[in-house]
C-alpha cells in the first residue's frame, strides 16, 4: 500500500507585496498561478491527499475573489477524489469574523475536506487510505506554547501524518508555534507536513519532516521558494520526497563592488549578462565610489527593468575620498572647501546622514564642475 | 615653474611637434585650426592626464588625426633651478617624471601626480583651468554688468569649466528646492513632489483607515452575526423546550378538563340510567295496577260517570218529589200557620192605620172609626182568601197522585240504569264506581308523569343511544388517558405558578429571539452591504508604501539639495574670505598705476564681489559703475592671479591665455598689455593668439 501526498504551504494568496511596486498585482497573479500549478501537479500525479500546512491566505480576511479562487481549486481536487487537509497558519489564523470563522470556506462541507483551525490536535482518520492525520490550526500571530506535543503513533493506521504550522527548534527557541524536533522524532509518524517557513527545507536530516516552502516566492529573500513536495509513503522508510518546482519567479542575488568598475555603464553591462524575465534581481551595490562616480539608483533600475522581472536595489556604496582625493580638491578652491564642509558634517553626523552627505557632496561637485541637476 | 619645451607625438593634429617656451611673455601665433588650443590642452595633459585611461571621451579628444598611434606628450620644465621632463605615453600607458639635472625618474603615476601637484601648486587640471588658464570666455563673461563681473570673479574659485556660474548653480538648486516644496507652505495648484506624496499618503491612509474600519465593522458584524446566530440557536432551543413544557401543560390541563367533563357526562349518563330504571320499574307497577281497572279503560268511564250522576240525581229528585207529594197529601186544608200569619198581618195593618189616623186627626174617635172600618174590610178579605185556598188544595191532590206514579217509574228506571253501570264497572255502589274511577285516573296520570319523566330524562334519545353514548364517553376517556396523557406530558407536569413563570420566561425569550433575529438581519445586511474588497486595501497599502518610499526619496533629495545649496554658499563665502587678503593685496599693487592714482584700495566681499575706494567720492564704489571696461578686465586678471597666488602660495604657475582677448579693441588691448608686462615679471605667460597684433608682446612662436 502506497500513499501519495501533495504537500503545499504558505501560499499567501492575496499577499501584500510592497517591495514589488508596480509589479505587485502581477505577482499576486503569479502566486495564484503557482498554486494552481501545484493543484494540477497533484491531480496529474494522482495524489491521494493534498495538504496545506497553513497560510493558504495572506491574511485572515482575504477578499471574496481570493476565497472563490481557493475554493475552486479545493473543489477541483476533491472532485478528482483527492482528500484535502487545510490548516490555518499564523497569517490566516482563525479570528472572529475571519475566513476560517465564517465564510464560503467554512460553509463548504465534504467528507473529503477537512478544515482545522483550532490550536488543539485534531485527528482525521481516513480508513480508505489507512491513514491517520493529526493536525492543529493557528489562532494567534505568535504562540509560544506548542500545540504539537504528546504525539503518538497509532498502530491501527499504516500512515500517521502530522500537519503543523510553526517553527522548528533548529536553532534555539523558536518564536512561533514552537515545534520540538524531539516530539516529532519520538512520535514515529511517517511524515510531518510543516508550514511557516517559505523556503523548502528538511527540518532535520533523517527525519521525514519537511517545510514545503511557498509555491511562489513571497518575499525577496526567499531563494528556495517556488516549490511543492510530492511525498510517497510506503513500507520503506524514509519517505520518498520529491521537490517539484511550481513557482514562476526566482531570486537572483547579486552583490556588486562598484570599486571594481570603471564606469556606471560597465556595471549595467555586467548585470545584463544574467538577464532573465523570470528573475527578481536583488542587487546590492557595495564598495567605495569616487566623488565623480554618481550612481543614480532610479537610472539603474530603469536600465535593468526590461531585463529582469523586477529589480530590488540596495545601495550600500560609500563615497571614497582618500587624502589624495582631498588633496586634488584644494580647500582654497570652492569644490575643495565644499567637500571639506560636508566632510566635517559627516564626521559629526551619525551614519544615518552619511549617505545624504555623500550624495550632497557628489551633487555639489558635479554642479561645480559644470554638471546639470 | 617655467615651461621650456613641449614635444607632441601623434597628439591630435601633430604627428611630431616641438614647441619651445621662454620665460616672460610667449606669444604663440597661429591661424584658426593651427593647433593653438591643442598645444594649450597638451600642456595640461602633460601635467595631469592619466596615460592609462580608458575614458573614451579623453582618448577621443587626444587621439591622432593622422595615425592610429596613441599619443605621447613630453613637457620639459624648470622648477627651482632644476630641469624636469614629464612624459605621458598613451601608447605604452606609461608616465615618467625625470629630474634631468639629477637624472632621477619616477614612473608611478600617483607619485608623479603628487609631485606635479606640488610643483605646480594646483592639484588638478580643473584647478589649473579655473585659475591659471585664461580663456576667451573668461574675459568675455565679465561683460559690463555687476552680476556678470561677480560671476566671473566667483568662477575663478571653481574648478569646473568656464561656463559654470555659481549663482546659476545656487539658483538652480534653489529652484529645484522650490519645485520640490511647492505647496508645502501654502496652497499650490500644481504642488511639488513632496506635497504630492504627502497628500497622496494622507489620502491613502484615510482611505485605508476607512476601509479597515469597514473591514473591522464587517468582521464585528460577522462576529455579531455568528454570536447572535449561536445565541439565537440557544434561545430557540430554550423556547422549544419551554413551549413543549407549556404545551404539555396545556395538553394536560385540557385533557384533565376533558376527563372531568367526560366523567361528569358519564356520571350523568349513569344517573340517567339509574333514574330510567326506577321510572321503568314504577311504570311496570303502574301498568300492573292499571290492569285492575281495565273496565275503566274498556268502557267510557267519563260517560258512565256522567250517566251515573244523572241517574242518581234523577232518582234523588224523584224520591224527593214523592216525599213532597206525600207530605202535601197528608195535610187536609190550608195550614193554620198560614192563616194565623195572615190574621196577624191584618191586625198589625189595622194598628198601623189606627196610629196614622191618630197622628193625622189627633182624635181618638176618628181613629176608632177608621179602626173599625179597617177591621170590617179585613175580615171580609180573610173570608175571601180562605175559600180559594181550599179549592186549590183539592186540585193539587189530584195532580199529586198522577205525579207520584210518574216519579216512581222514574225512580225505578234510574235504579236499573245505575245497576247496569255498576255492573259494567264491577262495583257494588256508585261510591265504589267513583272511587275506582278516581284511582284509575290517578294511575293514568301517574303513568303519564312517569312517561313524561322518562322522555324528559332521555331527551328524545333512545336508551340505546344513551348507552352507546356512555360507551363512547368511556372510550374517549380511555383514549385521553392513553394517547394524550403520555408519559412525557405527565412528566412535564408543572404547577400553574410554574406555568405562569415559564410563560413570562417564554415572552422574554420571544423578545430576545426577535432582537437576535434583528441583530442577525442587521449583521447580514451590514456584511453584504459593506463588504470590502480586501484586495483593494492590499493595493492601497502597497501604494502607500510606494508613496512612503517616494516621499522618503524626495525628502532625501530635498536634504541633499539643501545641503548642496547651503554648503556651496558657505564654501563660496569661506573661499572668498580666505583668498580676499591676497587678492586685495595683488590688485592694490597695480591698481594705482592702472587707474592713474584714482583708486588705490580694493575690497573683496563674501561673494567675491569687488569694491574700490574712491578718494574723490570718499566712498567704496562698484568698479563696474566707475571704471572703464579695460580697467575692469585688468582688475579681473589681477583678482584672478591674486586668487592663483593665494592658492598656490606664490609658486609662479605659467599662465596660459587662449585667445583670451580676441575681441578686444585697440585701447582695451593696450591697457591689457600694460598689465601683462607687469605680470610677466612674476609669471611665465603663454599667450595663444590668432592676431599678429600681439607679436610684439613677447617671444614669438608661430605655428602653421
Amino acid at each position: 500500500m502506497t500513499l501519495k501526498l501533495a504537500h503545499v504551504s504558505d501560499v499567501h494568496l492575496g499577499a501584500k507585496l510592497v517591495y514589488l511596486g508596480a509589479k505587485a498585482e502581477d505577482h499576486r497573479n503569479n502566486i495564484k498561478k503557482s498554486f494552481k500549478n501545484a493543484v494540477d501537479t497533484a491531480t496529474m500525479r494522482g495524489a491521494d491527499i493534498f495538504v496545506i500546512s497553513g497560510d493558504l491566505f495572506d491574511s485572515s480576511f482575504p477578499s471574496k475573489s481570493v476565497q472563490i479562487f481557493a475554493l475552486d481549486n479545493i473543489k477541483r481536487l476533491i472532485e478528482k477524489g483527492i482528500y484535502f487537509v487545510l490548516i490555518s497558519g499564523n497569517h490566516d489564523r482563525r479570528e472572529s469574523g475571519s475566513v476560517y470563522d465564517s465564510s464560503m470556506i467554512t460553509e463548504y462541507k465534504n467528507e473529503k475536506f477537512r478544515l482545522i483551525t483550532k490550536e488543539i490536535q485534531e485527528e482525521w482518520l481516513i480508513e480508505e487510505l489507512g491513514t491517520r492525520i493529526v493536525a492543529a490550526g493557528t489562532e494567534h500571530q505568535k504562540n509560544k506554547k506548542t500545540p504539537y506535543a504528546g504525539l503518538q503513533r497509532n498502530g491501527n493506521y499504516k500512515f500517521n501524518i502530522g500537519v503543523f504550522h510553526g517553527s522548528v527548534d533548529i536553532k534555539g527557541e523558536p518564536d512561533n508555534n514552537p515545534i520540538r524536533l524531539a516530539d516529532l522524532k519520538a512520535s514515529k509518524f511517517n511524515y510531518f507536513a510543516l508550514g511557516d517557513w517559505h523556503n523548502t527545507l528538511q527540518a532535520m536530516k533523517g527525519l521525514d519532516a519537511w517545510y514545503s516552502g511557498s509555491p511562489e516566492l513571497i518575499d525577496s529573500d526567499q531563494e528556495r521558494a517556488g516549490n511543492m513536495l510530492f511525498v510517497t509513503l510506503d513500507d520503506a522508510r524514509p519517505a520518498s520526497i520529491e521537490v517539484v518546482k511550481v513557482g514562476l519567479k526566482s531570486i537572483l542575488k547579486k552583490e556588486i563592488d562598484v570599486g571594481a568598475f570603471q564606469s556606471f555603464e560597465q556595471i549595467i553591462q555586467n548585470l545584463k549578462t544574467e538577464k532573465n524575465k523570470d528573475l527578481i534581481l536583488n542587487l546590492t551595490l557595495k564598495g567605495l565610489k569616487s566623488v565623480d562616480f554618481v550612481l543614480n539608483e532610479q537610472d539603474i533600475i530603469q536600465l535593468l527593468n526590461e531585463d529582469y522581472y523586477f529589480v530590488n536595489l540596495k545601495n550600500e556604496t560609500e563615497l571614497k575620498l582618500t587624502e589624495k582625493d582631498l588633496a586634488s580638491y584644494p580647500q582654497d578652491m570652492l569644490i575643495g572647501r565644499y567637500i571639506k564642509l560636508l566632510m566635517d558634517q559627516k564626521k559629526k553626523d551619525d551614519n544615518e546622514g552619511n549617505e545624504i552627505i555623500d550624495e550632497a557632496i557628489q551633487l555639489g561637485v558635479a554642479l561645480l564642475k559644470g554638471g546639470k541637476v | 615653474m617655467t615651461f621650456k619645451k613641449l614635444i607632441l607625438q601623434n597628439y591630435k593634429k601633430f604627428t611630431n611637434k616641438e614647441i619651445y617656451f621662454n620665460s616672460g611673455i610667449n606669444v604663440i601665433l597661429g591661424d584658426n585650426e593651427a593647433g593653438k588650443s591643442t598645444i594649450s590642452e597638451a600642456l595640461l595633459d602633460a601635467l595631469y592626464a592619466d596615460p592609462r585611461t580608458q575614458n573614451k571621451s579623453v582618448l577621443g579628444r587626444i587621439k591622432s588625426w593622422k595615425t592610429d598611434e596613441n599619443p605621447k606628450i613630453e613637457l620639459i620644465f624648470e622648477h627651482n633651478a632644476n630641469e624636469f621632463s614629464i612624459i605621458k605615453d598613451f601608447a605604452k600607458k606609461e608616465a615618467k617624471l625625470t629630474n634631468i639635472d639629477s637624472g632621477k625618474s619616477i614612473t608611478n603615476l600617483e607619485d608623479i601626480t603628487d609631485s606635479i601637484a606640488e610643483v605646480v601648486g594646483l592639484a588638478t587640471r580643473e584647478v589649473y583651468q579655473s585659475t591659471a588658464f585664461i580663456s576667451h570666455d573668461d574675459i568675455a563673461r565679465i561683460a559690463t554688468t555687476d552680476k556678470s563681473f561677480v560671476n566671473a570673479l566667483q568662477n575663478i574659485a571653481t574648478e569646473g569649466p568656464e561656463d559654470v556660474s555659481l549663482q546659476g548653480i545656487l539658483i538652480t538648486l534653489n529652484d529645484e528646492l522650490k519645485k520640490m516644496r511647492l505647496g508645502m507652505d501654502r496652497h499650490a495648484n500644481n504642488p511639488g513632489p513632496l506635497r504630492l506624496s504627502e497628500n497622496r499618503i494622507k489620502e491613502i491612509k484615510a482611505e485605508i483607515l476607512q476601509k479597515s474600519d469597514q473591514v473591522k465593522k464587517v468582521a464585528e458584524s460577522a462576529q455579531l452575526g455568528t454570536s447572535a446566530d449561536k445565541e439565537l440557536a440557544e434561545v430557540e432551543e430554550k423556547i422549544k423546550e419551554i413551549e413543549q413544557l407549556l404545551e404539555n401543560y396545556s395538553i394536560n390541563e385540557k385533557a384533565q378538563e376533558k376527563l372531568k367533563s367526560l366523567d361528569a357526562q358519564i356520571k350523568q349518563i349513569e344517573w340517567t340510567l339509574v333514574a330510567y330504571e326506577d321510572l321503568q320499574r314504577k311504570k311496570t307497577h303502574m301498568t300492573s295496577d292499571l290492569e285492575m281497572y281495565s273496565q275503566y279503560k274498556k268502557f267510557d268511564a267519563e260517560k258512565a260517570s256522567l250517566e251515573l250522576n244523572r241517574l242518581l240525581d234523577l232518582r234523588k229528585l224523584a224520591s224527593e218529589e214523592l216525599n213532597r207529594i206525600s207530605i202535601i197529601d197528608s195535610k187536609d186544608d190550608f195550614s193554620p200557620t198560614k192563616d194565623v200569619f195572615l190574621k196577624t198581618l191584618l191586625f198589625v195593618g189595622l194598628l198601623a192605620i189606627a196610629g196614622v189616623s191618630y197622628l193625622i186627626f189627633r182624635q181618638w174617635l176618628l181613629t176608632a172609626v177608621v179602626l173599625v172600618l179597617g177591621a170590617i174590610i179585613a175580615l171580609l178579605f180573610s173570608k175571601l182568601i180562605g175559600k180559594s185556598a181550599h179549592d186549590a188544595i183539592n186540585s193539587q191532590r189530584e195532580q199529586n197522585k198522577q205525579n207520584v206514579d210518574q216519579w216512581k217509574f222514574k225512580i225505578q228506571s234510574a235504579t236499573e240504569g245505575i245497576k247496569k253501570i255498576l255492573d259494567d264497572f264491577r262495583v257494588e255502589d256508585p261510591s265504589g264506581f267513583f272511587t275506582n274511577k278516581a284511582r284509575y285516573g290517578l294511575l293514568n296520570e301517574n303513568l303519564r308523569q312517569v312517561d313524561s319523566q322518562i322522555s324528559g330524562l332521555l331527551l328524545k334519545a333512545s336508551i340505546n343511544d344513551i348507552k352507546q353514548e356512555q360507551i363512547n364517553l368511556l372510550q374517549a376517556k380511555k383514549e385521553i388517558e392513553i394517547n394524550t396523557l403520555t408519559n412525557e406530558v405527565k412528566k412535564s407536569k408543572i404547577t400553574s405558578h410554574e406555568y405562569l413563570s415559564f410563560s413570562r420566561e417564554l415572552d422574554k425569550l420571544y423578545n430576545k429571539q426577535k432582537d437576535l433575529q434583528k441583530q442577525l438581519t442587521v449583521s447580514h445586511v451590514r456584511v453584504s452591504d459593506s463588504e470590502v474588497d480586501t484586495d483593494y486595501i492590499t493595493r492601497l497599502e502597497e501604494e502607500l508604501e510606494t508613496n512612503n518610499l517616494n516621499l522618503l526619496y524626495w525628502r532625501k533629495k530635498e536634504k541633499i539639495y539643501q545641503l548642496a545649496y547651503d554648503n556651496i554658499k558657505q564654501a563660496l563665502k569661506e573661499t572668498a574670505k580666505t583668498a580676499s587678503a591676497v587678492v586685495e593685496s595683488e590688485i592694490e599693487k597695480d591698481l594705482k598705476q592702472l587707474t592713474a592714482g584714482r583708486y588705490q584700495k580694493v575690497r573683496m566681499g563674501d561673494d567675491f564681489s569687488l569694491t574700490v575706494y574712491s578718494p574723490e567720492k570718499e566712498s567704496w564704489v562698484n568698479p563696474i559703475d566707475n571704471l572703464s571696461s579695460g580697467t575692469i578686465d585688468q582688475i579681473y586678471l589681477l583678482a584672478r592671479l591674486g586668487f592663483l597666488k593665494a592658492i598656490t602660495k606664490n609658486n609662479g604657475v605659467p599662465i596660459i591665455c587662449d585667445d583670451a582677448f580676441v575681441t578686444f579693441d585697440l585701447n582695451r588691448r593696450g591697457e591689457l598689455m600694460g598689465i601683462f608686462k607687469l605680470l610677466a615679471e612674476r609669471y611665465q605667460i603663454l599667450l595663444f593668439t590668432l592676431y599678429p597684433e600681439y607679436e610684439e608682446w613677447g617671444s614669438l612662436y608661430k605655428i602653421s
